[in-house]
């Protein structure tokens, strides 16, 4: 019995997979600690205060016009807010945008991952580089820069004043914030489209051909059912992102209606609601998790199937 | 050796190639070089195509301006801090949602994408508050924190899929040879799964580096970046001004750009958010 | 008139001349195999065959129509690929009817057909099941059913069994053979192992360098290679240099004997004798023969190897039949017969001697 020597069996086993799960914790605890700080607190305040809890040690919320404050729980502010026009247009405005820069975001860049990965010429490689462009301009000088280019007076309008034809500016209307998400949106779609037709091996589009089918039914029926969970994530963090955006709205959008993050702005700042603000914010943040929601069951139900 | 199914006729596809890469100059490319003229611009009228008379006075102008020496610096100083301070806290996260199981792994994983989700504005509003408290306004490392939340999804997600694409074999070959963990992560793990570590480092420096709404509400008066800045000037000055600016403010973009073009088009990018 | 003509088929990637010059022609119900090592040009050639590559000259005639122009979707060909061949993401009813359904069939003749092909492959009752539910060799069956279905003139396979394993191979092989028999279809099988398409083909082209070495039956590409390449790309061979003497004699290592009747007679020429291994007797010591000695001795289950080292250093492979005594040591060896190569093309059969020490 002394000379026994120790075997591995089960306690060893539980303990150094304890070990491992503390320390798994322990690491993936920092980014989320970060997290749980600078977002998920604030955003209890936030929420807490757009239900009519007004903090006393914050300036910033407790000073502001218009306040509605309860002893308990109410959903006063998100009436109003739902009550007022302007609201109801932005929010329309903001789901308009939205929906149409996803589609065009996802069209063109499917567009162009497509031409990328079925044509090997000297015209494909330079659009392999063009399409990244937009990824490293700052939206600020890309938003500066697409005023100077398609805005009344711009370049392009004198373009077309040389060729006799008439302009009508897309700036400071609804279409200029599309083109803005779109312009910023093609990079991150282009690559992660690109890199799902990759994993598709040429074997199966040529199966595909070999018994008959054209380009577009090898599209239909092929390409676009192994490829969606790239399609998932580009529009949902499309979706996500052109939500929240705020630097495209606010200097390519128009006065009114607005994009909810430049009226959340201007409520908070100059007409000094913050209360309405905030509401704004909880507003948009629960669709952006809807849509959250869609990418989580899309890329677990994926994950589960390829087990 | 991809057959070109895509157009039949040889003639019509260049024909196709020279129209979309002109189109894509032209969408792309066009808007940053009318802006760049703008730089070199004294008076550009419409509808004149080009600047009627060119001059480099606002480059004096903008490089003699306190505001922006001051405002380069901070960039400069506040965006390498952020991917430095990121890339401790999350790679060894991005290590263990790899390599170790734990619960809540998934839940962990994800939930780092509220920090996308939620729409800034209205966050940044709730940081100040709470920065208030604890006298963080105004300051270097308010600034740093408040950057540091957009670079978290990037600094997880993708070097978490680097670190998947290290073959456990390589990782035990180097065990049985006698190396312990500590030296089997910086001398195998590390190496190849760095090329994903470079594309999230990239991100997040730009990321940083171009934050403006919470740099704008936690910074002023104090710390001013060049994105901050920016908007200021294009409010207050005439369009030269912001041209010159844009140009500053996007070069150490396109360095990064022609350095990490080769990893990114290699599809780390999407492997961390495919994972 | 042939089924198939491939006409002074070429094709060039940047300076590599993949396929060049390639003349073929091929009956109605033939099973040809295009046999060679990697990089020989018949991958090449047959995805010119079926669309996925424009050869640079030659012309492709199916049925004396030329098809040259045609993409994949409209050539009378089907092919089973190497890898990736079944669609994951379709079950495989639906891909096998992929093409009927394209061709607008009636559901119920599409389910006629399927039900046929898989039963034809071996896999009747698999309709519902997912290509990860099968193994690889029910996942070529598919592809084959697939194929079938569309009854294409012509059916074309890379190398379709390479991933499988070795006994698997061997089956399918054979199966594979059989349905091509019972159908009649002609049929075009791509390899680099020889043995496979010794079993199996009617006729096997050997290609090399883009060029075809040598077409024929099996059994006169095994027994009378036409060239050095094929004498040593296809089965064993042992291969022992010399040189042409006097005499129309010709010197080879330790053996000796006439040149064939067709060959020149001068002297000074270099050969290359070729013989079987089975072709070699190991005798005891005092037998005739060429003095030798039996280096290692294999037993590969129904027969053994000798590996035999002649007085000059030249190494010989033997097998010898299980019940023949065999051991290490001295021994003497004879030869049958021998192939006699001058210039790298065969010259003829000789019977060689052990020459004069």
């Amino acid at each position: 019995m002394g000379n026994a020597r120790q075997l591995p069996g089960q306690p060893y086993e539980r303990r150094s997979r304890l070990k491992e799960g503390v320390l798994g914790l322990a690491l993936a605890l920092l980014p989320f600690a970060v997290l749980v700080a600078l977002v998920v607190i604030p955003a209890i305040d936030s929420l807490l205060f757009s239900l009519g809890q007004i903090p006393k040690n914050n300036v910033a919320f407790s000073t502001g016009m218009h306040l509605i404050s309860s002893p308990h729980l109410t959903l006063a502010v998100y009436r109003n807010l739902f009550a007022s026009k302007y609201f109801a247009a932005d929010l329309a405005l903001t789901l308009s945008v939205t929906l149409f820069s996803v589609i065009l975001v996802v069209v063109v860049s499917y567009g162009l991952a497509l031409y990328v990965r079925f044509t090997h010429d000297r015209f494909s490689r330079l659009v392999r580089s063009l399409y990244l462009v937009p990824m490293f301009i700052p939206i600020v000088i890309a938003s500066y820069a697409l005023i100077t280019f398609w805005g009344d007076h711009g370049f392009l309008n004198a373009v077309f004043s040389h060729l006799g034809l008439a302009f009508s500016t897309p700036i400071f209307h609804e279409a200029g914030i599309v083109l803005g998400q779109v312009w910023q949106g093609i990079p991150f779609a282009v690559l992660l489209l690109g890199s799902g037709l990759d994993n598709i091996a040429e074997e199966q589009i040529e199966a595909a051909r070999d018994v008959g089918a054209r380009m577009f039914t090898v599209f239909r029926k092929i390409v676009l059912p192994l490829n969606l969970v790239p399609l998932l994530i580009v529009t949902t963090f499309t979706f996500i992102g052109v939500m929240g955006s705020f630097t495209v709205p606010y200097l390519i959008g128009p006065n009114a209606p607005q994009m909810l993050s430049v009226e959340m702005s201007s409520h908070f700042g100059d007409y000094n609601q913050p209360q309405p603000a905030v509401a704004m914010a909880i507003v948009t943040f629960v669709i952006a998790a809807i849509a959250g929601a869609a990418y989580v069951w899309g890329t677990s139900r994926d994950e589960r199937k390829s087990r | 050796m991809s057959p070109l199914w895509f157009l039949k006729v040889s003639a019509l596809r260049r024909v196709f190639g020279v129209v979309l890469v002109a189109a894509m100059g032209v969408f792309l490319l066009m808007p940053l070089l009318t802006m760049a003229l703008w730089a070199f611009a004294q008076t550009w009228q419409y509808p004149s195509l080009a600047p009627t008379v060119y001059s480099l006075k606002w480059w004096a102008w903008v490089f003699q301006n306190g505001d922006v020496g001051h405002a380069v610096f901070y960039s400069f100083t506040t965006a390498p801090v952020v991917t430095l301070l990121s890339a401790v806290i999350c790679l060894p996260a991005a290590y263990a949602f790899s390599r170790l199981r734990f619960p809540g792994k998934r839940f962990f994983f994800v939930s780092l994408l509220a920090t996308n989700a939620f729409p800034k504005f209205g966050l940044y509003i709730s940081i100040a508050t709470l920065f208030y408290r604890l006298n963080l306004m105004s300051t270097f490392v308010g600034v740093v924190l408040i950057q540091l939340i957009n670079t978290l999804v990037f600094m997880t997600w993708i070097p978490a899929a680097g670190f998947d694409g290290v073959g456990r074999e390589l990782e035990e070959a180097a065990r049985d040879a006698g190396a312990g963990p500590m030296r089997v992560f910086f001398r195998i793990t590390l190496p190849i799964a760095l090329p994903s570590i470079i594309v999230a480092a990239v991100l997040a420096f730009l990321a940083a580096f171009d934050e403006a709404q919470g740099t704008l509400v936690v910074g002023l008066p104090n710390i001013v970046t060049m994105p901050v800045l920016m908007y200021r000037l294009v409010s207050n000055y005439p369009e030269p001004v912001s041209a010159v600016f844009s140009i500053l403010l996007a070069i150490p973009s396109i360095i990064l750009l022609l350095f990490a073009r080769r990893y990114l088009i290699a599809g780390y990018l999407a492997a961390g958010f495919t994972r | 008139m042939p089924l198939l003509a491939l006409n002074s088929l070429v094709k060039q990637f940047g300076t590599f001349r993949a396929v060049d010059n390639l003349n073929l022609e091929v009956e109605e119900g033939e099973f040809v195999c295009l046999l060679g090592p990697s990089g020989c040009g018949k991958t090449t050639t047959l995805r010119m065959l079926g669309g996925f590559i424009h050869p640079d000259s030659g012309d492709i005639l199916i049925d004396g129509r030329s098809v040259r122009a045609e993409p994949p979707e409209r050539r009378p060909t089907a092919m089973v690929f190497q890898r990736y061949t079944l669609w994951p993401h379709m079950d495989v009813w639906n891909n096998v009817a992929f093409g009927l359904k394209l061709r607008k069939q009636e559901r119920s003749a599409i389910d006629n057909s399927v039900k046929n092909a898989l039963k034809l492959v071996g896999l009747p009752d698999s309709e519902k099941k997912l290509p990860s539910q099968l193994s690889g060799g029910q996942q070529q069956r598919v592809a084959l059913a697939r194929a079938l279905v569309l009854e294409p003139r012509i059916l074309l396979l890379d190398e379709p069994f390479s991933n499988l394993d070795a006994q698997l191979r061997v089956r399918m092989r054979e199966e594979v053979r059989a349905i091509q028999q019972r159908v009649g279809i002609t049929s075009m099988f791509v390899t680099h192992d020889q043995s496979e398409a010794l079993a199996i083909a009617d006729r096997i082209v050997v290609m090399a360098n883009g060029k075809i070495e040598q077409i024929g039956p099996p059994a006169e590409v095994y027994a009378r290679p036409a060239t050095l390449f094929v004498a040593s790309f296809v089965g064993t061979m042992n291969l022992v240099h010399g040189v042409t003497g006097a005499q129309r004699k010709f010197r080879a290592g330790e053996f000796e004997g006439s040149l064939p009747e067709s060959s020149a007679a001068e002297a000074g020429v270099e050969v290359v004798a070729g013989f079987r291994p089975e072709d070699v007797v190991v005798g005891g010591t005092g037998e005739r023969g060429v003095a030798a000695r039996v280096q290692q001795v294999m037993d590969m289950g129904h027969y053994r190897q000798a590996n035999i080292e002649t007085s000059d250093g030249t190494l010989i492979t033997a097998y010898v039949d299980k019940g023949r005594p065999l051991a290490t040591g001295a021994c003497r060896i004879t030869v049958r017969n021998a192939l006699i190569y001058v210039d790298g093309l065969l010259a003829g059969t000789s019977t060689p001697q052990p020459g004069a020490a």
